[in-house]
């Protein structure tokens, strides 16, 4: 069920993280490069009987909220709405319909280091490439872009496997 | 008619989604000159702007050491025009205190709340108002220099554009010479402590280290607040012009407080403006 008290702690607790923790962060003049977005980690840990319906308007509600604090009013919802969509596509292009149980959220502990490594990486980047491109609509320094795509996927792996490892009770 | 109601029961999900990512885009295209993306769906609304005031309020204690020397150096500043401020009449007779000199400017301290400086279109919030008087087109310097111009005001905080937004343009002055260029910051160049000046012509003599500063042409700003100084400087030959990069003064990091600018004579000065 997608409306349990957990689920409604992690969609406030990864917004107030996005915008008072990671957004606060000032690294001088790297900051240009350090701006990862977090907030898709909440679309992709779903459980995958949760419905694509049900997870897309939590997508717009989720991304219009961060939209509204970041002054990027419809750029984060289209990316993560994109994301919703093809989370499927993601996930069975790393590994076998059969091997994850419907009922389980995907987080580090329940689908491996491995295989979470690849389906956030390959999904985040999706995310930020997107976003960049859109934020600047044009194809120019395409390289810088993809850079930072790069560093801002590295980053927020890293900022999501701390979350899970300090916030997920392991069984 | 039954082909067409399986066909959208078929593909519901897809077409759901279609209708979402419509209405972001419709956002996303039409929030620049919107009335309600302003009013209701920015971070200067109550709420968000509530929540980033008070980040802003448990934040800005570990920064008071530097916030008080930039309060000090300002006040001395200050000190010093209000003692010398006299009108020269003529080449003879020097008025001070007169009561009929009216003061062009007037300026108001405010509270930089929440500022962005890593982003692509950065936004500042300022703790002022429509009930503080603040409308917008409104000039907003720091200690050190420019900061930016007052973009949309609800009733108790106001949004501002600062120069590290690509939107932003404003006419500056080399203070040397007094060759007119235009202020620019392209986000894919600059960072938060540069920008570019265009348009100066290639026969004048810039060199490091000299300062740009306000032309006070459109009434946003007084004459001759400082801007940035010169860091570097490359030929354009083929449209005869200089391409110059400043190193701004103002640091966009660590915003704290500014000066919202009022001109009293605006309204006459936009008549003019109009006029040309």
């Amino acid at each position: 069920m997608i409306l349990e008290f957990k689920n409604i702690a992690w969609f406030l607790g990864l917004i107030i993280f996005q915008i008072f923790v990671i957004d606060a962060i000032d690294l001088g003049t790297y900051s240009y490069f350090f701006s990862p977005i977090i907030i898709a980690f909440f679309i992709l840990k779903q459980r995958l009987s949760t419905t694509v319906f049900q997870l897309l308007i939590i997508a717009f509600f989720l991304g219009m909220i961060t939209d509204i604090f970041r002054n990027t009013l419809g750029l984060n919802t289209f990316v993560l709405l994109m994301i919703t969509y093809l989370k499927p596509t993601f996930l069975y292009s790393i590994t076998s319909t059969e091997d994850i149980e419907k009922d389980v959220e995907l987080n580090i502990f329940n689908i491996g280091i491995l295989r979470f490594l690849l389906f956030f990486g390959s999904s985040l980047f999706f995310y930020h490439l997107l976003f960049f491109l859109i934020e600047q609509f044009s194809f120019q320094n395409l390289f810088t872009l993809l850079l930072r795509s790069l560093i801002n996927t590295i980053s927020s792996l890293m900022v999501l496997l701390f979350l899970q490892y300090v916030f997920i009770s392991r069984k | 008619m039954r082909n067409i109601i399986l066909l959208i029961q078929k593909y519901r999900n897809f077409l759901f989604f279609l209708f979402l990512e419509s209405t972001a885009l419709f956002f996303l295209f039409s929030a620049t000159n919107n009335y309600h993306h302003y009013h209701y769906l920015s971070s200067s609304n109550s709420l968000s702007a509530g929540l980033l005031n008070y980040q802003s309020s448990l934040f800005s204690y570990f920064s008071l050491r530097e916030v008080n020397n930039d309060l000090m150096i300002e006040n001395a500043y200050l000190k010093e025009k209000t003692l010398n401020k006299n009108l020269v009449v003529g080449k003879k007779f020097i008025k001070s205190n007169d009561t009929i000199y009216r003061k062009n400017f007037l300026f108001k301290e405010v509270n930089i709340v929440n500022s962005q400086f890593k982003f692509y279109k950065n936004n500042l919030i300022i703790n002022a108002g429509s009930q503080n008087g603040v409308v917008p087109k409104m000039g907003l310097i720091g200690t050190k220099g420019v900061i930016g111009i007052v973009t949309n005001v609800t009733k108790n905080y106001a949004t501002v554009r600062p120069v590290i937004n690509p939107n932003f343009g404003l006419k500056i002055l080399h203070q040397k010479t007094n060759a007119w260029g235009d202020l620019l910051w392209i986000p894919e160049k600059n960072n938060f402590n540069s920008v570019y000046v265009n348009n100066i012509p290639i026969y004048t003599k810039v060199h490091e280290n000299d300062f740009f500063v306000t032309s006070g042409a459109e009434g946003i700003y007084p004459k001759g607040v400082k801007i940035g100084r010169v860091i570097s400087i490359s030929k354009n030959i083929e449209d005869q012009t200089l391409d110059i990069e400043l190193k701004l003064e103002e640091n966009f990091s660590s915003l704290k407080i500014g000066f919202l600018v009022k001109n009293n004579f605006q309204e006459e000065l936009n008549k003019h403006l109009k006029f040309e």
